[in-house]
């Protein structure tokens, strides 16, 4: 037996083409029609999910021109940092770019592996800034808030610290377990491709 | 061309191709169809974005195996899948060409079974090979220089024959 007798060319002798002319100018019609809705859906998705957090943002900032001193500074970093945020979600999550998908294998995996990887360091190095203006920005306005029934603002500062770590924490540690629920497979799948692909191209398993 | 005539002419062209790709790669079953319509989401998505760099078939089939490589069981079940009803069943027909029909059928299921344990990528080699795509564009398609597609694809023939023969012996 030989792996040729598998061709499709054999497989596919006969009425394939008979017929096709018609129902393929209506099966492309319909098809179209299916595409444009899909498209439709996700750009109402990610215009919801801008236009969620850019409100968000917005409050901060309107809020920060009622207040003075610290709670102002402190509203405009939330305003900035969730701003920054929601850039960063965008792009970074803008799902499995289409045009990846045209590339030569080995460059897909490559660029799939990036791409669905939890973080990886320009995710960190993108990240912990945002976290760090959004902490500050946080902390100014609980310290700010609650130094009206305490002076011991050192108090304040380690409750924010403690309470917003826990908080990154826990996100860290909820997002990575979604994470993995639903891309956990698909990376381990593709790099295990890439290795296989890019280190051991002899070998047949 | 706008994109709904780019789409059609990419439809006219490589779909037959695109869902035999797809069931060289999953076998017949669901999967298969799921596949090819997240590949014909993809070309639809992509068709602007085409420049002409390598043929529009290349381009095609490349979006073809890498859907068909991170394919996942997860992706949402679609409502509809436009297959054409002239290309069901064909796949399943290889035993008619044959004049012993139980030995088509065992070598059909000797074969999928084969491909079942290649690994992603050696299973879109056959997959290509299969579908009479030429080495040079195989070589574009996955990024493997040619003498190394080839050199895996000569293996894997030896490997199906050895396997076979070792099987049922040399008929």
């Amino acid at each position: 037996m030989e792996l040729d007798d598998f061709k499709g060319k054999k497989r596919l002798t006969n009425d394939v083409t008979a017929g096709v002319d018609k129902s393929d100018t209506v099966r492309a019609d319909n098809i179209i029609d299916l595409f444009r809705s899909y498209q439709k859906k996700n750009k109402r998705k990610a215009t919801m999910m801008i236009a969620v957090n850019f409100a968000l943002a917005v409050i901060y900032i309107t809020n920060m021109s009622f207040q003075t001193g610290m709670a102002a500074l402190g509203y405009l970093l939330l305003g900035a940092g969730v701003f920054g945020g929601v850039i960063y979600l965008y792009l970074r999550y803008k799902a499995f770019a289409p045009d990846t998908y045209s590339l030569p294998i080995n460059d897909f995996l490559e660029r799939a592996e990036r791409q669905i990887s939890y973080f990886n360091v320009t995710d960190y190095l993108i990240v912990i800034p945002l976290l760090l203006i959004i902490g500050t920005g946080g902390g100014l306005v609980f310290i700010a808030r609650l130094l009206k029934y305490t002076a011991n603002d050192t108090l304040l500062i380690i409750i924010w610290v403690l309470f917003y770590i826990s908080l990154c924490a826990f996100g860290f540690w909820a997002g990575k377990r979604n994470w993995q629920k639903t891309y956990g497979d698909l990376f381990e799948k593709i790099t295990k491709m890439k290795n296989s692909y890019s280190g051991n191209h002899d070998k047949i398993d | 061309m706008n994109q709904e005539e780019m789409f059609r002419v990419a439809l006219r062209e490589n779909d037959k191709m695109v869902f035999n790709i797809c069931r060289h790669y999953f076998g017949p079953g669901d999967e298969a169809r799921d596949a090819y319509q997240e590949i014909l989401l993809k070309v639809w998505l992509n068709i602007m974005n085409f420049r002409g760099e390598s043929q529009l078939k290349t381009w095609i089939c490349r979006i073809s195996v890498n859907v068909c490589l991170t394919y996942l069981l997860k992706a949402k079940k679609k409502s509809s899948v436009f297959i054409p009803s002239s290309y069901l069943g064909n796949y399943d027909r290889v035993s008619e060409d044959e004049d012993n029909p139980e030995e088509a059928e065992a070598k059909l299921k000797f074969f999928e079974e084969f491909k079942n344990k290649l690994s992603p990528v050696d299973k879109i080699l056959v997959t290509l090979y299969l579908e009479d795509i030429d080495y040079t564009e195989i070589s574009e398609i996955t990024g493997l220089n040619e003498g190394n597609a080839r050199t895996r694809i000569h293996r894997i023939k030896n490997q199906i024959k050895r396997e076979w023969e070792g099987k049922y012996g040399t008929r």
